[in-house]
């Protein structure tokens, strides 16, 4: 009995001992052996870059008459093939506005953090871009020309900018004449605000005599209501928009849209009829709203 | 014609000739308006500022010189007050900033609503003839609002940070790598001194 169990224990020896062998066999030396050396390939695909931050402009406040460089664009972008692998000439900043001309401006990379890159944009903007919520969207390329695109919205301000000689000229004035035509004045619009949500609107008022200031050249005078007037053009401007003492008028019919072109109104005053006044100046201030 | 329809005529002719030329740039930027409303919440104190430029393109067709600028409130004296004066002299290409301190007061209802209205108005220099000044109205609405509904003004965007995430795992691990370090020293020294 003692002697059976014992090369049964043998048997359990010498089954475990061959199968280490077999098992040995397959890994070192069998036809595809586990552990032997082998080439290994890995295929590293490019990976698309990705913009991580966005900083938008603060309110832009543009500037009258000239262009604007918006320079608080901020972006960052990744790219988990480093980011060498980013091109840095693709980097752009666009803003848009339904109705507006595109604005596009470049941008100048920091030096790499990690995978990571920012860029700072400048992009122009002109005194005539509408005020309100602008889009700005940024865009960047590697080297395989995957892009990255991010955006967001930012607001340009108001601008009310008139452009305006600061006197008007009434020429050859004799006692006694009647329609009076002064020369063209010109008006430009160098904002974003315009008519008619912004009126043109003007105020007229008596020329005193600076000797006596009981002699005036008045608005009201004799049977004329209405002495001052003022139009667009000069064959009606005595018969136009009649201006009141004092008063705010608005001059209708003065165009002056927001634009590079365009955007300038010429402007006429009649005096219907000087009165029979004596030898002094005779001064006003006029004043021209928006 | 006598002698002094003559002379009358001459003077007044030589009066209402003014020099052509000179042309005045004064602008305003305003970043409330009309369209765009000011949302406070009642108690709320802010300033706001209005640029005032006098021709910032340096066109050659401007007046090379200052100008003198008069800022009045029109409207909304209750809840808005000018802290930065009411007098300004403008330098010729540059721009001054008008500071509005705005204070709704605490008592007041959600949903009322406010308008503030003031004027820049240029001062004419000149004298004799017509002297032509400019005038802005400048006009906006205030909306009272919960203070919870008034979005604070955020100026940076995050769409995610990738690479600081990166960084922090990278050093959790080297945490843990010194951590199991230590023990597997302390545990190698203890069986050390076991034998």
């Amino acid at each position: 009995m003692k002697k059976g169990k014992k090369s049964g224990k043998w048997i359990v020896i010498s089954i475990i001992i061959l199968a280490l062998i077999i098992a040995g066999y397959f890994v070192f030396f069998g036809p595809k052996p586990l552990l032997a050396p082998t080439d290994v390939k890995i295929s590293v695909g490019n990976a698309n870059p990705t913009i991580t931050n966005l900083v938008p402009p603060a309110p832009v406040g543009l500037n009258a008459g000239t262009f604007t460089d918006v320079t608080t664009i901020h972006f960052t972008a990744r790219d988990s093939n480093g980011a060498s692998d980013l091109n840095d000439a693709t980097a752009k900043a666009t803003f848009t506005k339904s109705g507006e001309t595109n604005r596009v401006g470049s941008c100048t990379a920091n030096p790499p953090v990690g995978k990571t890159k920012t860029y700072d944009c400048t992009v122009r903007m002109e005194y005539y871009d509408k005020y309100g919520t602008w889009n700005v969207a940024v865009y960047v390329e590697d080297s395989k020309a995957a892009s990255a695109t991010d955006s967001s919205t930012f607001d340009v301000n108001l601008l009310q900018a008139l452009d305006v000689a600061a006197t008007i000229d009434l020429g050859t004035v004799n006692p006694g004449a009647t329609d009076t035509i002064s020369s063209a004045i010109t008006i430009t619009n160098l904002g974003n605000a315009e008519p008619p949500t912004y009126p043109v609107i003007i105020t007229a008022n008596d020329l005193i005599g600076v000797t006596t200031p009981s002699e005036s050249i008045p608005i009201k005078i004799g049977g004329i209501t209405n002495n001052f007037l003022a139009s667009t053009n000069a064959g009606t401007a005595c018969s136009d928009i009649t201006l009141t003492d004092a008063t705010a008028v608005p001059l209708t019919g003065v165009a002056l849209p927001r634009g590079a072109t365009g955007n300038t109104q010429s402007l006429y005053f009649c005096i219907k009829s000087i009165p029979e006044i004596s030898v002094q100046d005779y001064s006003a201030t006029w004043t021209l709203e928006l | 014609m006598d002698t002094r329809t003559i002379k009358l005529s001459f003077v007044i002719l030589a009066i209402l000739l003014v020099n052509i030329g000179f042309v005045l740039s004064l602008s305003v930027s305003s970043p409330y308006y009309k369209d765009k409303p000011l949302e406070m919440y009642p108690g709320q104190e802010r300033e706001i500022l209005f640029s005032v430029q006098n021709c910032p393109s340096l066109a050659e067709s401007c007046n090379a010189e200052d100008i003198k600028v008069v800022v009045n409130i029109e409207e909304g004296s209750e809840i808005a007050q000018i802290t930065s004066g009411e007098s300004y002299t403008i330098d010729y290409g540059s721009n001054e900033n008008i500071k509005l301190k705005m204070k709704i007061p605490s008592s007041i209802a959600i949903g009322t609503e406010y308008s503030v209205k003031f004027t820049v108005a240029s001062v004419p220099e000149g004298s004799g003839g017509v002297q032509l000044g400019l005038k802005y109205n400048v006009e906006f609405p205030i909306i009272i609002k919960n203070q919870s509904d008034i979005p604070i003004v955020q100026t940076s965007i995050n769409t995610g940070n990738e690479e600081g995430n990166n960084i922090g795992f990278i050093t959790i691990i080297i945490l843990l790598s010194v951590v199991i370090l230590i023990i597997a020293i302390t545990l190698y020294k203890f069986v050390q001194k076991g034998r």
